[in-house]
């Protein structure tokens, strides 16, 4: 196991300035939650870049929330850049993004807050932080809801997107079987059911490890996603372990057990329908080790809104690769916090 | 009693994730439990040369029918038998390699850029390495088993191969020709890797076109080693051919039409599988019956004679035969469980308990005063409803009366065994689920009859109920479910929980899962209209007519992949879509549904809804579409006795 230094502490204790955040839109009320924090602190704000999804602004227009959508234009003083995306294709934002200035610059440090990303987008922007732009490390930021919109009762019915789904890899996760075309699949549990499963028909693995958000961001998140995910639960041949919903490391430490354990003989999958921290450290496995891939279940459509008010929003300081570099440059960065297997 | 060995039997069963011993353990002979399984033999398997399809509902069984044919598990089961692996495998006539490319790589063979031509024939090399691995892998697997490694002529066969495949130096093992073929594949991996950062062309360093290394496996090994067990047929067992898009669908469709002597493909799809029937070669189709021949699971599992049951009867055996409590106290038997068939007649006593008098008010406006008083019977809810219904179909209270009591004292008057045919064939099931509709309470699912039904020739169908009657069993009723027993309360929310779950499960198909679940919805609640008249004009009514050639985009393919996802259900045959009209397709709505809209579990044909394109269009984008018939009506008398004219009343 190789060391990864980190740090993750609240948004609060952010550091005085940040070169280059990028956010994407949305109607969330924690979508722009750092950028008010950032207002009320004072911090030094360099450049903003807002990513905007084209779908999503189509139906914010439709249902008259366009102020709350394009709040973020009230929020800063800095010079801000809308760079437009599509979910339909991700690699067309990718193949555009590569050449927008500052990101171009390997000396602008660069900053994204996760929270109403989509997993593909955020997944795809932080490999290519790492492999096309040279960044050895990156500040995630990620704002905690203070509870999801249930839409009938708790059990099996939020939906975070809508419509029919495609199970894909993400963008560039596509991972390395090579002799070992048998796969484990690990589940980080969300509140779809559904989705897990079609994930499973579609792997199919000869083992499955299911990993729960416990602590949750709120005590009965855990049992939501357990019993919203009964039949994977109740199947006496799946393993069931737990990592912290809110942190990355915890989930990373998790994932990078199980790789340890399994990496040599099988092909790893790894479906992140958790928390967006817990598919954080999915995502620093995978690109610490381009043996594992990542499944995803692509929808046609994601929900508008699916969380209420907002509570912590986290500062993480995160190495995309397992170079020295990154580890002396995270270490720098990392305030307080020390080396953590 | 120790009960600590308990678990839950039917926890596991999908065929995709199961290991070689479980195939083994779980696998039920279809050529000997079904009979006639296709007009096809275990030995055609491996020796037919015209490639055979096998379409399936999802769940009917295909995965596990598939791979159980495939190198690994047929070794060994041939070990697990003491048998000679080289005897067995020159007898069965061909080693079977279980080729299956998971959806999410498939799919990943698209867009960033790429063109669609380029992406084919990026995937045309791609799709001839996993072929080849897979058969590669299976032929080594079988020398290794077998102990022939030492047979003449296979270390230059390797050699060769390797050579084919671009190796400078072969070393004449199996390992140099796997070892190249997985970095050939990695190639492909890596580009699949990059492209969505930077567009770039795919450069191989050593392409592969369609059906370019398959062939020459059988013919080198021919040629190379003189063993009697070279001259096998290699079977290419390629599964989940729906998940290909239409352009590798080409690819493939190639491959069937263009299949070389000694490979001999066998696929496995879902019903309307097939996005095209075009190959690669401009204005080339593959046919049926030409190029392929076709066996549906679904058709030789749904159908009575075929022993379906017993089927379903011998795969729950053996999981209940796993759990060694469970073996230990004989309690292998399903139906033990469950009940071999349901009790209409106790059913409708609980609905109607001591509350008789409620189905009279409930027609109050129709029936003469006194009706009540003159044709109820203590304790027969079903013959009160039976009576109900003569009179409300215009037949006098006198002659009913009269009828129920000479069927009561056990006469075989013309009147009485009329009452006894419509009570025990036609009617006790519609009049049970009216009796449901009337007293506000929910129709029960339970029995082994009524889950095989309600499975509609899909196992896992059947599967995943008993899975959930056993877990609710164990929370609710352990100690009843460890003595073999599993109420109908229990089995009736089983029922529902999976009907819900399948029903919720449509609006995720990827093609038109919106438009599917809109139409899933209509149909039910139109069903479920028609099961819900007080008149039972049109009993157990849960099939329509459609003409699919007037269908157009993107209706017809999305009521294609109703048929592919099984929403809907095609009968194998033609039927009149109504007593005196042409003959033409019929469907039924998936019967997996029917607890969620109270609906018959079998499909009694007869009376069927008859839909148009229009009709389709409506059913799949608008909400609360109507059955056609005007059910609000009530008969007036003369149309009443036409109507029991044609029920035979």
């Amino acid at each position: 196991m190789q060391r990864i230094a980190y740090d993750m502490s609240s948004f609060d204790d952010a550091p005085t300035s940040i070169q280059c955040l990028i956010v994407a839109a949305g109607t969330d009320y924690r979508a722009y939650e750092p950028l008010r924090k950032i207002r009320s602190a004072g911090v030094d704000l360099g450049e903003l870049i807002v990513v905007n999804f084209l779908e999503r602004e189509e139906a914010v227009r439709k249902a008259g929330l366009a102020d709350n959508y394009f709040e973020f234009r009230d929020l800063v003083s800095c010079p801000v850049q809308e760079v437009s995306a599509s979910f339909s294709d991700p690699a067309e934002f990718f193949q555009k993004i590569v050449s927008l200035s500052p990101l171009d610059d390997e000396a602008t440090a660069i900053s994204i807050d996760i929270s109403c990303f989509t997993k593909p987008f955020f997944f795809g922007l932080l490999k290519l932080f790492g492999t096309v732009l040279n960044r050895l490390v990156c500040n995630v930021i990620y704002t905690e809801p203070r509870s999801y919109v249930f839409r009938e009762g708790l059990f099996d019915s939020f939906h975070a997107s809508s419509g029919p789904t495609t199970v894909t890899e993400l963008p560039s996760f596509v991972g390395r079987p090579a002799r070992a075309t048998e796969r484990v699949l690990v589940i980080q549990l969300g509140f779809e059911g559904l989705l897990a499963r079609e994930i499973t028909e579609d792997v199919a693995p000869v083992r499955t490890i299911l990993v729960n958000g416990f602590p949750g961001l709120a005590p009965k998140f855990k049992d939501i996603s357990l019993i919203s995910n009964e039949k994977l639960v109740g199947a006496d041949s799946n393993k069931r372990i737990c990592s912290r919903a809110n942190n990355p490391f915890d989930s990373y430490n998790a994932l990078d057990s199980i790789l340890m354990e399994h990496g040599e003989k099988f092909f790893i999958n790894i479906a992140p329908l958790g928390t967006k921290p817990m598919a954080l450290g999915a995502c620093l496995v995978a690109l610490h080790n381009p043996n594992v891939r990542i499944i995803y279940p692509h929808p046609e459509e994601y929900a508008l809104e699916f969380t209420h008010e907002c509570c912590e929003s986290w500062f993480y300081v995160v190495p995309l690769t397992l170079s020295e570099g990154s580890a002396r440059q995270a270490s720098a960065l990392a305030r307080g916090s020390a080396y953590r297997e | 009693m120790s009960t600590d060995s308990y678990k839950n039997p039917f926890a596991d069963y999908n065929a995709n994730v199961m290991d070689v011993s479980e195939i083994l353990d779980w696998w039920c002979d279809p050529f000997q439990t079904l009979g006639d399984f296709a007009g096809y033999t275990a030995s055609d398997l491996f020796t037919e040369k015209m490639p055979i399809i096998f379409f399936g509902g999802r769940g009917s069984g295909k995965t596990m029918f598939l791979r159980y044919w495939s190198s690994d598990v047929q070794i060994k089961k041939l070990e697990q038998d003491g048998l000679s692996i080289e005897d067995g495998i020159i007898e069965a006539g061909g080693i079977g390699a279980y080729v299956r490319i998971d959806g999410p790589t498939l799919r990943s063979f698209q867009n960033s850029g790429v063109s669609d031509d380029d992406w084919a024939a990026i995937f045309g090399h791609y799709l001839e390495l996993v072929v080849t691995r897979e058969c590669i892998q299976s032929l080594a697997y079988f020398v290794r088993s077998a102990d022939l490694e030492a047979t003449e002529g296979l270390h230059s066969f390797w050699t060769a191969t390797s050579k084919l495949l671009g190796v400078k130096d072969p070393d004449g093992t199996s390992s140099c020709v796997l070892d190249r073929l997985d970095s050939l594949i990695e190639e492909v991996t890596t580009f699949r890797e990059s492209i969505p950062f930077k567009l770039r062309r795919f450069d191989p360093s050593r392409p592969l076109a369609t059906n370019s290394m398959v062939p020459r496996i059988p013919a080198l090994l021919r040629k190379h080693v003189l063993a009697n067990w070279a001259k096998i047929n290699l079977v290419v067992l390629l599964d989940e051919y729906e998940n290909f898009s239409a352009r590798q669908q080409r690819t493939v469709n190639t491959l069937l039409k263009f299949h070389k002597d000694h490979v001999v493909y066998r696929v496995g799809m879902r019903l309307e599988g097939f996005r095209t029937y075009a190959t690669v070669t401009k204005d080339d189709f593959i046919k049926e019956g030409r190029d392929y021949q076709k066996a549906v699971f679904d058709d030789f599992l749904n159908r009575k004679r075929t022993g379906f049951t017993e089927y379903l009867l011998e795969i729950a055996r053996k999981r209940l035969r796993s759990i060694s409590h469970l073996e230990k106290n004989g309690l292998t038997d399903i139906r033990k469980f469950l009940g071999k068939r349901e009790s209409l007649e106790k059913e409708a006593l609980t609905l109607a308990s001591d509350r008789s008098k409620k189905m009279f008010r409930r027609f109050e406006k129709h029936l003469p005063k006194g009706a009540y008083r003159s044709l109820h019977t203590t304790n027969k809810p079903l013959l009160d409803m039976m009576a109900v219904l003569y009179v409300l179909r215009g037949e006098s209270v006198a002659s009913v009366r009269r009828a129920i009591a000479e069927y009561s004292a056990g006469e075989k008057t013309k009147a009485a065994n009329r009452i006894r045919y419509d009570l025990s064939n036609k009617y006790k099931l519609s009049l049970v689920i009216l009796l449901a509709s009337i007293y506000r309470q929910k129709k029960s699912y339970y029995s082994f009859n009524t889950f095989a039904f309600l499975s509609s020739g899909i196992v896992g169908h059947f599967l995943e109920m008993c899975r959930l009657s056993f877990r609710h069993a164990e929370f609710e009723d352990r100690e009843g479910l460890l003595e073999g027993r599993i109420s109908p309360a229990i089995q009736s929310k089983a029922a529902r929980e999976f009907a819900t779950r399948e029903l919720q499960q449509v609006k995720r198909i990827e093609d038109h899962g919106t438009k599917l679940y809109q139409m899933a919805i209509n149909l039910g609640n139109i069903f479920r209209e028609y099961h819900s008249d007080p008149f039972v004009r049109y009993p157990e009514m849960n099939q329509f007519s459609l003409d699919m050639l007037e269908l157009e985009p993107p209706y017809d393919v999305a009521f294609r992949s109703a048929i592919k996802w099984s929403v809907i259900q095609r009968k194998n045959a033609l039927q009149s879509g109504s007593p005196g009209s042409g003959r033409t397709e019929i469907f039924t709505l998936s019967r997996a549904f029917s607890p969620v809209f109270e609906l018959t579990y079998r499909t009694r044909g007869g009376i069927n809804e008859q839909f148009d394109a229009k009709d389709m269009l409506a059913l799949m984008t608008t909400k609360n579409v109507k059955p056609k018939r005007d059910l609000s009506a009530r008969l007036d008398e003369t149309k009443a006795r036409e109507q029991q004219g044609k029920l035979g009343l």
